[in-house]
């Protein structure tokens, strides 16, 4: 009996087991783990109206500061200077700066018709790339992942919208391959699409896999793409929006089984999150305008203008010390600008005199013709080669870094202005834009002949730095 | 012992050697000098004042004995540089003062190296100025007046400049005169019959401009540069850069990149099409407008070329005697 009673336990357990084989009892939907949505940028759109007395022809814009239908962006806080908008039905500007809260500058000027009050609008479009990131719940063999986001009203009408995402022609959706995991390229359709129906007023994204699927697995779906092209317009603020508040917005990660229907059918596994956009803060900070002018001497045995320098120079001083007749020598200083005055700057020489011995009987050692025998203070300059014959005091350029224009270019010599002569000043170095630290070499070269009186000659040479106007 | 002299031998010529190998070719003893604001643009009524201030930093290793000028400038050339005289004179230049407690205009003062001073210079316009502009520019130059007995060569005088463009009128906005010159295509991709320019569709045209200040005032170039279709059709908007342009003057017109104006048209841009430039200013508005007709010249040379060698190639094998046999 005691045995019968054994075997019977052991026979009600076999086929207890053989029938929870046969019929697994039923699962349900499990919560995907750790699932985020990363958007590239938190920043919203910008959805303004233009307002009087913005005028075709100029550079500032004003906004209106009050909500009006899907015009719900009421303060420049929204943009910052770069950033490109539209304007009017198709034209596209550049915003140079913000004036106030309600008033920013573009370029280039307005256009006609894009400056009517209350009816031009203005859009701002926030393109962020969105990198959904989640460990599986189940492992589903050959599936999908299907993602949804919060769609606005008209959400493909590429202009951002108040409700949701626009869904801006057609995002790019891509997926990572992990173990278990081999992604095609993924799907998007456009909220109220075929295939996108339900839940109603979300944007739908599919991302079909082959694999036996793991539990656990990281995935990562991406949606957009990182220079803005072929990615969703993130929102303009909600009409309901409080300032300085964030607007939040669903998404919703599912996983399903092989050949569902994601509008009908219930989902392996399913997690829900909220994604924020708010406006970008904008910081700022004042750089002065200002001009740099810095002079620095070059030592001896230098190789400069396409010419060894004989002698050492500072800051303040070309002593050109004991001169050999018929023989040049040559000395050079170091000239430097910076300006982040748009209009650029220019440095222009002048002489008080030639090189003059003032004794009793005052000498001069003369200003260079060059080889020519007719290079003048204002011209381009021309070769000076031969000290013999040629004796005189010049000078040539030599661009050391950034492009600068100078005249004369190395290789061309000539003389200084003169005041003593009433002689302008001369223009010798010059930029047209914004310079950082342009450096010049300026050579001197002077030669005399045996006509030139013996004693001690100077001279003053002026440079002069001005910002252009 | 032995080993340290050793070391000591080797030591010595590597140190000689890498002192020239790392001695730089710039002495130290520099000139280094900063002004800001560079440009003030003023407008001002007579009977009124100013006062502006000025930062001047000797960013150079000593200190510097300088001087504070006022001087009178004109245009040096179409692109903004000012031509300083220090010899010129003008009445007005008695219109302007530094109000500063230790440092005066045409006086020495000096800066420490690494150190900065605040210049305030103020402008008094008397109640009976005559209304007009005035273009200076104030001047900080170094100051020398010890030379040394025996010094010969040439001594180097450094002046920084801030450049001031002052309106004296009574009026808001006074009576500005522009005018758009010399306006036309550069290059070489063009033919111009008449008043109308014919272009290449698929090479970029660029586009030179001028304006010229006939008035009495300073103007500022602000509009935009715009090709059309012959239905004015915009197909092509460009800002202009904003510069001054400085009474009785011409300045050049550049894009806000500050390069020339430039037009790339595309291969179905066929047809006739307006140039134009418009400059407004807060009194008066000025237009310059050419016309080109764009057409396919290269794809049509391309192609009567092609043609030609066709139709020779034709000729010449049609040409040909049959072979006797």
């Amino acid at each position: 009996m005691k045995k019968i009673g054994k075997s019977f336990v052991v026979q009600i357990s076999i086929l207890l087991q053989i029938s929870l084989l046969l019929y697994p009892s039923l699962s349900y939907a499990a919560n995907l783990t750790t699932v985020k949505n990363t958007l590239q940028s938190s920043r919203m759109s910008f959805s303004g109206r233009v307002k009087s007395p913005t005028a075709a022809g100029s550079s500032n814009v004003w906004i209106y500061t009050a909500t009006s239908g899907i015009y719900t962006s009421v303060s420049t806080a929204g943009l910052k200077p770069g950033d490109s908008v539209r304007i009017g039905a198709t034209n596209t500007y550049t915003i140079v700066s913000i004036v106030d809260a309600d008033e920013f500058t573009v370029t280039p000027v307005l256009a006609a018709g894009d400056a009517d009050d209350g009816t031009d609008p203005i859009f701002y479009k926030a393109v962020p790339k969105q990198m959904i990131t989640f460990n599986t719940a189940s492992a589903v063999e050959s599936g999908f992942f299907q993602v949804l986001i919060a769609a606005g009203a008209a959400g493909n009408d590429n202009i951002p919208d108040i409700t949701g995402f626009d869904f801006n022609g057609g995002p790019t959706a891509t997926a990572s391959s992990v173990t278990g995991y081999a992604f095609s390229a993924g799907v998007a359709t456009a909220a109220g699409s075929a295939g996108c129906t339900a839940p109603a007023n979300y944007h739908c994204f599919e991302f079909h896999y082959t694999g036996t699927g793991v539990i656990g697995a990281g995935i990562l779906l991406t949606i957009g793409l990182q220079d803005g092209t072929n990615t969703m317009i993130a929102p303009a603020p909600s009409a309901s929006r409080v300032a300085n508040t964030a607007d939040a917005y669903t998404y919703i990660v599912k996983n399903f089984v092989n050949g569902s229907n994601p509008e009908s059918a219930t989902p392996a596994d399913i997690s829900t999150g909220k994604i924020a956009v708010i406006e970008p803060v904008r910081v700022t900070a004042t750089v002065e305008p200002s001009i740099t002018f810095k002079i620095e001497g070059v030592a001896a045995s230098q190789s400069t203008c396409s010419l060894t320098t004989d002698v050492t120079t500072t800051a303040t001083s070309v002593p050109f010390g004991v001169l050999s007749l018929d023989t040049f020598r040559v000395g050079t200083q170091k000239i430097t600008v910076s300006t982040n005055a748009a209009s650029g700057y220019s440095v222009t020489a002048i002489e008080n005199e030639r090189l003059s011995n003032l004794a009793a009987v005052p000498s001069y050692i003369p200003n260079t013709l060059c080889d020519s025998g007719a290079c003048t203070f204002s011209g381009a300059g021309s070769a000076w080669a031969t000290a013999a014959a040629h004796a005189g005091f010049g000078y040539t350029l030599d661009i050391v870094s950034g492009t600068p224009t100078i005249i004369p270019t190395v290789g061309n010599f000539r003389p200084f202005a003169s005041l003593a002569a009433n002689e302008p000043p001369t223009q010798i170095i010059s930029n047209a834009g914004v310079a950082s630290s342009q450096a010049v070499h300026v050579c001197y070269k002077i030669s005399v002949d045996a006509t030139q009186p013996a004693g001690d000659y100077e001279n003053q040479v002026t440079y002069t730095a001005t910002a252009s106007f | 012992m032995k080993k340290n002299i050793i070391y000591l031998l080797l030591l010595l010529p590597a140190t000689f050697f890498s002192f020239f190998l790392t001695s730089s070719q710039v002495s130290a003893a520099d000139y280094g000098m900063s002004i800001s604001p560079p440009l003030l643009r003023v407008h001002i009524k007579p009977g009124k004042s100013i006062t502006q201030a000025y930062k001047i930093e000797n960013l150079g290793l000593s200190d510097k004995t300088l001087v504070v000028s006022i001087v009178p400038f004109s245009e040096a050339d179409n692109f903004g540089n000012p031509l300083l005289n220090p010899k010129t004179s003008a009445s007005w230049l008695s219109y302007f003062d530094l109000a500063n407690s230790q440092i005066k205009l045409d006086r020495p003062f000096t800066i420490s190296a690494g150190s900065f001073e605040q210049l305030v210079l103020s402008f008094t316009a008397p109640i009976d100025a005559p209304l007009k502009d005035i273009y200076a520019t104030l001047m900080v130059s170094t100051y020398e007046n010890t030379l040394g007995q025996t010094f010969q060569g040439t001594a180097l005088r450094a002046t920084i400049g801030s450049n001031l463009l002052i309106t004296v009128s009574s009026e808001a906005f006074p009576n500005t005169i522009l005018k758009i010159e010399d306006f036309s295509p550069v290059g070489s991709g063009f033919i111009k019959m008449g008043n109308l320019y014919f272009a290449d569709s698929i090479t970029p045209v660029k586009f030179n401009a001028m304006v010229n200040n006939e008035g009495n005032f300073l103007s500022e170039t602000r509009g935009i540069f715009r090709v059309t279709t012959a239905n004015n059709k915009p197909v092509h908007l460009e800002g202009i850069l904003p510069v001054n342009v400085i009474a009785k003057s011409k300045r050049q017109l550049l894009n806000p990149q500050g390069q020339s104006f430039e037009f790339a048209p595309s291969l179905g841009r066929i047809g006739l099409h307006k140039v134009s430039l418009e400059i407004k200013t807060d009194n008066s508005n000025t237009t310059g407008t050419i016309e080109i007709f764009f057409f396919p010249l290269k794809l049509s040379l391309g192609l009567l070329l092609a043609l030609i060698i066709v139709i020779s190639i034709v000729k010449i094998t049609s040409g040909r005697s049959p072979e006797e046999p």
